[in-house]
């Protein structure tokens, strides 16, 4: 075979390999987007990382297993590659101890402020008050180890399965940190909400 | 026989997210479901944090879809093309 017949051949798999990598990508991208959004706060670190997890997907791509959760797999790749970035930038993750959670209710606190009304939808109020900026406040402020799982469940709808799929650890672990981080999180909300005098301290 | 299984109120909202994300088993969902039938206290809870769950999915995509890039899809594009790529046979 001659040199040019082979390079034909190595660019026409390569071809074929991004083609396949594409079909499967481009209907997540959305999401990637959205999660990555969630996770950078900012427009250009979230499509450079975006960008960065498709092509390091698709190095990877030969070691997919085809017919597998694609959609899981790619998370995991793009989460590995934002939390190795963060490591590299000397964040280290805030973590804390389950236990550290107290018991606590947004649902008993809008009832003891009076903002729990039958006339309305109180959560969507509390929302209403919040900007974008604001919801990202909240999530950044939750420990990583909750504020992961819970990005997972609240931008992308992923199932315990799925998220437990791509964190690689045991769906429990994913059930009780979802839901501290589920009330954490809420805590966050009424916390920035009270800053906004939607609600007296 | 059928034993009819009556789930208290600590029990009930300690199954809430599950229940709410279809995390339980259909014995009891149903279960949960039976509780909050006769249950005004627990399903204004259960209600609440449905129309929570509902409200900031839908806020997050709001603000998620003012920023979105157009030219995302074809940046990456090109960028594969460029970029080396192992078969799984390599």
């Amino acid at each position: 075979m001659s040199d040019n017949t082979a390079s034909d051949v190595t660019c026409q798999s390569s071809e074929r390999a991004a083609h396949e990598f594409e079909t499967l990508l481009n209907p997540l991208l959305k999401a990637a987007w959205k999660m990555a959004l969630s996770l950078t706060h900012h427009r250009e670190d979230a499509e450079d990382l975006v960008q960065n997890a498709a092509l390091r997907a698709f190095a990877a791509f030969g070691r997919f297993e085809r017919g597998t959760n694609f959609k899981a797999w790619f998370f995991r790749v793009l989460l590995n590659l934002f939390l190795h970035q963060r490591r590299d930038a000397g964040r280290t993750p805030q973590t804390t101890a389950l236990d550290d959670v107290p018991e606590w209710s947004l649902y008993a606190q809008m009832r003891q402020a009076g903002l729990h009304r039958r006339d309305y939808d109180p959560a969507a109020l509390l929302l209403s008050k919040l900007d974008g900026e604001d919801m990202h406040r909240a999530f950044e402020r939750l420990p990583a180890e909750f504020r992961i799982v819970s990005l997972l469940y609240f931008v992308e709808e992923f199932s315990y399965q799925e998220i437990a799929d791509i964190l690689d650890c045991p769906i429990g672990t994913v059930r009780s940190r979802l839901h501290r981080g589920r009330k954490l999180l809420q805590q966050e909300l009424w916390q920035l909400a009270q800053e906004h005098g939607i609600a007296a301290k | 026989m059928m034993f009819l299984i009556l789930f208290s109120c600590r029990q009930t909202m300690r199954r809430m997210n599950d229940y709410l994300d279809r995390e339980l088993s259909a014995r009891e969902m149903r279960w949960v479901k039976s509780h909050l039938t006769i249950c005004h206290a627990c399903t204004a809870k259960f209600h609440f944090e449905a129309e929570f769950i509902a409200a900031l999915r839908a806020k997050l995509d709001r603000a998620a879809s003012l920023e979105e890039s157009p030219e995302l899809a074809a940046r990456i594009g090109s960028a594969l093309r460029q970029s080396p790529h192992k078969d799984a046979n390599d």
